[in-house]
This record gives C-alpha cells, structure tokens and sequence, in this order.
C-alpha cells in the first residue's frame, strides 16, 4: 500500500499567510461574483421585461378602438380607476405570471377626447418589488416606455 | 504486500506559490464572469434605449395623425378639396400632394431612425383619411466604402 507523507518543510508562518491571502482575495472575489450574478439577472430582467412590454403595446396598436383596448387591459389583475387608470400584473421570480409578485408590469393610461377621436397617452413600465442585493445603481425600476395611440371615430383604416 | 513510502514536497515557499497561483485562477474568473454579465447589460440597455425611441416617434406620429384627423373632422363637407388641402398643409411638417389628395409626414428620433407616414384624404358623408404607408426606416443609412483588391491580373 502506497503511503503520502509531506515533509514538515512548511513552515506555520508560510500556511498562516496563504491562509491571510487567500481570505484577503476571497472576500474581494467572492463579491466580484456576487455582483456579477447580479448584473446578469439584471441583464435578463431587463430583455425579458422589454418582450412582455412590446407584446403589450404591439397588442394596443394592433386594437381598433379604445374600449377594445379597455376589454384588453380588463385581462390585467389589478386596476386603479382615476384621471389615470393604473393596470398592473404581476410576475414571480421566474418571470411566470400569477404565482408570486416579484415583478410588476403597470400600464398607465391617459385618455384625451378630441373632436374626431380619442388620443391615449400610454406608459407602461416593469418594476422589482426588491431593490438587486449588491448592487448599488439601478434602483427598481428595470423598464418603462412612453407613447401614444390615437383612436379615431371615423376612418383612419390601412389601405386595402 | 512491500508498503511503499512515496515523499511528496512542495518545499519552502511552495504553498505560498499554489495558494497565489489558486487566487489568481478564481480572480480571473471573477472578473470575466463580470465582464461578460456587464456586457450583456450594456446591450439590454441599449436595446431598451432604442425600443423606448422607437416608442417615442411612434407616439408623435400618433398625435400628428390625430392633429390631421381634427382638422379633417373640423371641415365642412361641401368645401372644395384644394381648400381642404391647404388647411391641412398649414400643419407643421405635413407636406401635401394636391394631385393624388394625399399627406405625408415624417417624425425623427434620437436613435437613428424614424416614421414616414402616407395617408390618402377620402370623401365620404365627409373627410377622413387611410393610412397607405407607416414605415419604420434609418435617418442616414451607413455608408460602406468599396475595398477593390486585385485578386488577378490577368495574362497577356
């Protein structure tokens, strides 16, 4: 049977230092990889965040009137009726809706009657409940996009 | 079975050396795992830069059409078309084509690109209009330089 033995060549000073040093490192290493972690989930939050609020809006655009575009927002768990009505859904850690409410996805909407038609100010934005550990910038807020939709009463259809 | 003594040393310095030689490998993964999380951020957020442009010029060119729309609504029905026409000329940034009774309109973004909007001016009971085109394009297009290289000259 083969046996390993080390010569007792290493000295307590020497194994006392590397201990030290590779404290020292861990701490500035393991907090390098915390925030990376944390910058990726951002990343991802931010493109998953941006998907859901095109499709939303694309689905706004697409509507032909505005009380189609309210039997939409209808589809959103939670609404504040007001000057702006407030539509929010709410998503979990893994970005699936109506299990948790981690994240938030709110649409406001702002409508201006005018003579010919309906202009629908339009703000739809992704918030965290919990602000990324970690890191300091960002805040919670990780989307949020500004437009509007004009309804008219009469024509404005594409050509056929 | 003859037991076997195998010394194994790493010397004076030795642990000091692999322990240095360790942190450096986890540095370097360290950083590189940063760097790529960041960069992946760094493009998150310039597709939302552009995303939220986009938005943006789309949300003016909606006002402009619903500009037009009041305008259109605000006609009598019995005035004649070319007056028709130059009222709705009179809105900023609206060119009109008084031949083909049409309208165009272009909203400029931040990011490199913009809407050019077309609408057709149609008569019914009264006017309104029907969006021909909504096309989404670059303010200035890239311009590649040709590389000619002589691959052969040829023989005489």
């Amino acid at each position: 049977m083969n046996k390993v033995s080390l010569n007792s060549k290493i000295s307590l000073l020497e194994i006392i230092l590397s201990v030290l040093i590779f404290a020292a490192a861990g701490i500035i290493m393991l907090n390098c990889f915390a925030i990376a972690r944390f910058t990726q989930i951002r990343a991802n939050d931010k493109a998953i965040a941006g998907a859901i609020i095109q499709s939303d809006f694309e689905i706004i655009k697409s509507l032909n009137t505005a009380d189609e575009m309210n039997k939409f927002l209808n589809s959103y768990e939670t609404k504040e009726s007001g000057n702006i009505n407030t539509y929010t859904k709410y998503y979990n850690e893994n970005w699936i809706q109506g299990s948790g409410k981690e994240y938030a996805i709110t649409i406001m909407i702002d409508n201006h009657n005018s003579s010919s038609g309906e202009l629908v100010n339009i703000n739809i934005s992704a918030e965290k409940a919990k602000p990324y550990p970690f890191i300091k910038t960002g805040g919670q807020q990780i989307y949020s996009i500004d437009s509007k939709k004009f309804y008219p009463f009469f024509g404005g259809n594409y050509e056929e | 079975m003859r037991n076997r003594r195998t010394n194994v040393s790493v010397g004076m310095g030795g642990t000091l050396i692999i322990t240095v030689f360790v942190v450096l490998c986890l540095m370097i993964f360290a950083s590189l795992s940063f760097v790529t999380a960041y960069s992946d951020l760094k493009m998150s957020k310039k597709a939302q830069e552009i995303t939220a442009d986009y938005y943006s010029i789309h949300g003016n060119a909606e006002e402009k059409l619903a500009e037009i729309s009041d305008v259109l609504y605000d006609i009598d029905i019995n005035e004649e078309k070319d007056k028709v026409l130059r009222k709705l000329s009179d809105i900023d940034g609206v060119r009109v084509d008084e031949e083909n009774s049409t309208l165009q309109y272009e909203v400029l973004g931040s990011k490199n690109q913009k809407i050019s909007v077309d609408l057709n001016i149609l008569q019914t009971d009264r006017f309104y209009y029907e969006i021909e085109a909504w096309n989404l394009s670059s303010i200035e297009l890239p311009i590649y330089e040709d590389e000619i290289i002589d691959i052969w000259e040829g023989i005489e």
